[in-house]
């Protein structure tokens, strides 16, 4: 990226939108995304109230709107940009590449894990487990941190949100036991 | 254009700051009733709120909403190839617009003409797009026939 398009951009710069950053899987599958950096306070206004509506009162905003990132961003790229997944084959595939395996059930799911939610082979959202199932054995669902398009960060539990009529799938990284 | 009122910029705005995807604005746009009353519309005024919509400087949220309502409101009243013609000239402004132009095609299937000639019909595959267009019909026979009609496919 030229010096002219900061990845960050300071106050008092110019608004830009459109931006891309170099990002692979570990397996070195280039992974398209886009940083939408103008956010106005209009959508910023309409993201916070929708929320809190979509939202019972089980969930915690953790972190305000933002245009940078979106959920697979949050997972996927640290928070550094929007990637788009349109096809949940896609998704699976670059989990696939960075080491994860399926979680085939939702009680084993454990703080760390990835969660996809799709309808009809599309993925429509991802985010990451931050309280296990077994944390909350009255309602033995997870809690999960998640980052919906440009609006905020909210941990919730998996059941609910916007996208709780989808199906939910966990994964989790292979790395070597700890024994 | 005032197609929409502030609560439907509200409610749709907020279905579009959670939206990861394209099939979720699809799947949450086509329930609306603002959008199904859109829907109603001739394409072509559909098309040039889409337009005004990608043209408007600087871009506001009730612009992008508009868009993508008057996108979800071709695509399910029969204007999807307006809007994948429309594409060519798009500014790219509406990102899902091409998604949701793919969305539609899938859930429509694989793309199948059929044709009714007086009590027959007549179902064919294309791949590509095409206008199925019927130069001569039969005479009201209740028999299928194979040699009384001629079917023309013009690109």
């Amino acid at each position: 990226m030229s010096s002219a398009s900061p990845l960050i951009a300071l106050p008092g710069d110019p608004i830009e939108t459109g931006c891309a950053i170099r990002l692979d899987s570990r397996c070195g599958t280039p992974i398209s995304n886009v940083q939408d950096k103008s956010l106005p306070p209009e959508k910023v206004r309409v993201a916070l109230a929708g929320a809190k509506k979509d939202f019972g009162q089980n969930a915690k905003i953790v972190n305000g709107p933002s245009g940078y990132y979106n959920c697979a961003g949050l997972v996927l790229a640290a928070r550094r940009t929007q990637i788009g997944t349109p096809d949940l084959n896609v998704i699976w595939g670059l989990l696939t590449e960075d080491g994860y395996v399926r979680v085939y059930e939702e009680a084993d799911a454990e703080v760390g894990d990835v969660v996809t939610y799709s309808l009809k082979g599309h993925c429509e959202h991802i985010a990451l487990v931050v309280a296990a199932a077994s944390a909350h054995p009255m309602l033995g669902r997870p809690r999960i941190l998640s980052k919906h398009g440009w609006s905020v960060e909210v941990v919730h539990f998996a059941h609910e949100g916007p996208y709780k009529d989808c199906d939910r799938s966990y994964f989790r990284t292979r790395n070597y036991d700890l024994a | 254009m005032t197609w929409l009122s502030q609560n439907d910029v509200e409610r749709l705005g907020a279905d579009l700051a959670v939206a990861n995807s394209a099939s979720y604005i699809f799947r949450r746009f086509r329930a609306d009733p603002t959008v199904k009353a859109l829907a109603l519309r001739d394409g072509k005024e559909l098309l040039e709120g889409i337009r005004r919509s990608e043209q408007a400087a600087p871009p506001k949220l009730e612009d992008e909403v508009l868009g993508y309502a008057a996108a979800v409101a071709a695509l399910t009243s029969g204007h999807a190839p307006d809007l994948t013609a429309y594409i060519a000239t798009s500014s790219g402004a509406l990102k899902w617009l091409p998604q949701l132009i793919e969305l539609a095609r899938q859930e429509a299937g694989p793309p199948v003409n059929v044709v009714s000639i007086g009590q027959n019909q007549y179902q064919f595959n294309v791949s590509t797009p095409a206008n199925v267009r019927v130069t001569s019909t039969s005479s009201g026979t209740s028999r299928p026939s194979s040699r009384s009609e001629k079917l023309v496919l013009s690109d």
